[in-house]
């Protein structure tokens, strides 16, 4: 027999593991962030249960697909900071993912609103 | 699209199984048939009858990486792919992975990431560099080299200087109790700490020399830093344990503390890459 929570839990983390480059894009396309800040803006999203475990490493590979670049920026208040920035190919890749997440959740509450 | 692959032309087809076969190696054995059903369903979906081997890995290239079966036995991770100085600097320092255990680089079993630990000791950032040793500067490698070159020193230096004192036979084997059994004639025993220090610091010498940076020569560093240090405390262990005493600490001793030389030059690299970035991107404003 399935056990459903498990199985609602492993359901919930792939769709989150699929929309989690879509939500760090669409925090660049906002305004340039360090890590630390897109760790904190995302973990006050907590149903996206993001953490910096994982955008650290989705940002290393988001800049060698060059959809972000990183530079060093002085900060008003401490050491230097790592910024990360959408590039053009990143605002295109962000704009299709976007399209193609709004298609997807159309077509699926069509589905769950008529099942319902 | 096509309903059977048997429309693809004998080189596409042959072209499209060895697609099929390289995107489910990764994928658990069990599911490996539904895997390459279904992935040759979505491949004739997209292809046509007069498609090339380039239409294929066309199509391939718009799917993602099948998730990974990770190899092991019972849980634990397992790794037979031959170690490079490459490897062993991902394994080693990777201060974007939070684990500070991560499979070993080869055989079975974990390792330090000594990237986490430095994370988590605040002495540096996830993310310091855009990828680890990449900007890292030669004069900080040929820094680094001279460590293991050191210690490497110091055990040729240990066995000219104080091995004519020395017994004519040295312990080889250390028992529970710390104990040195199985003695070896001395000059054996200076040959083996020799070679384990010398041979992976020639190594690492070789790459630095031919002003080789990057990952790999920083996995090399870090290897021949570990050698090295490993052969120096067997050096002082076999004079030390001439005198039958037991030392229950000194195999743990000697295990723990020669991993912290090597983790101390791979934070020094990443530090000098860190360095080098910043200047990059800050000039003389840093």
């Amino acid at each position: 027999m399935l056990d459903m929570d498990k199985e609602q839990e492993g359901w919930g983390s792939q769709l989150r593991k699929g929309v989690v480059e879509l939500a760090v894009l669409g925090l660049l396309a906002r305004e340039p962030r360090y890590g630390s800040q897109l760790v904190d803006d995302l973990a006050d999203r907590p149903e996206l249960a993001i953490t910096a475990g994982t955008v650290y490493p989705l940002v290393a590979r988001l800049a060698r697909a060059g959809l972000i670049s990183s530079s060093w920026q002085e900060s008003p208040v401490g050491p230097p900071r790592k910024y990360y920035a959408l590039t053009p190919a990143g605002q295109d890749a962000l704009a299709a993912m976007a399209a193609t997440f709004a298609n997807v959740a159309a077509a699926i509450r069509t589905i769950v609103e008529v099942e319902k | 699209m096509i309903t059977s692959l048997d429309e693809l032309q004998p080189k596409t087809l042959a072209a499209l199984n060895a697609q099929l076969d390289a995107l489910t190696a990764p994928v658990a054995a069990e599911d490996r048939a539904d895997v390459r059903e279904a992935l040759a369903a979505h491949f004739a979906d997209h292809l046509d009858a007069s498609a090339s081997p380039a239409d294929v890995s066309a199509v391939a290239a718009t799917l993602g990486e099948a998730e990974a079966e990770e190899p092991g036995r019972f849980g634990v991770p397992l790794d037979l792919t031959p170690p490079t100085g490459e490897k062993m600097a991902r394994a080693w320092w990777n201060p974007r992975d939070e684990r500070l255990l991560v499979p070993r680089v080869f055989g079975l079993g974990w390792t330090l990431n000594f990237g986490a630990v430095a994370v988590k000791l605040g002495l540096i950032e996830p993310d310091a560099e855009d990828e680890p040793f990449e900007s890292t500067p030669a004069p900080a490698f040929r820094t680094a080299a001279l460590v293991p070159a050191a210690l490497s020193a110091a055990v040729v230096a240990h066995y000219v200087v104080r091995g004519p004192g020395l017994p004519d036979r040295l312990p080889n084997q250390m028992d529970a109790a710390g104990r040195g059994v199985d003695p070896i004639p001395k000059a054996a025993a200076a040959a083996l700490d020799i070679a384990i220090a010398a041979v992976p610091t020639a190594w690492a010498g070789g790459l630095v020399a031919s002003g080789k940076g990057g990952p790999r020569t920083a996995g090399a560093i870090a290897a021949a830093t570990t050698a090295a240090s490993i052969s120096a405390w067997l050096t002082v262990w076999r004079t030390a344990a001439t005198d039958g005493k037991a030392r229950p600490w000194a195999g743990p001793l000697v295990l723990a503390a020669a991993w912290l030389p090597a983790g101390a030059v791979l934070f020094g690299l990443a530090r000098a890459g860190r360095t080098a970035e910043q200047a990059r991107d800050l000039g003389g404003k840093k």
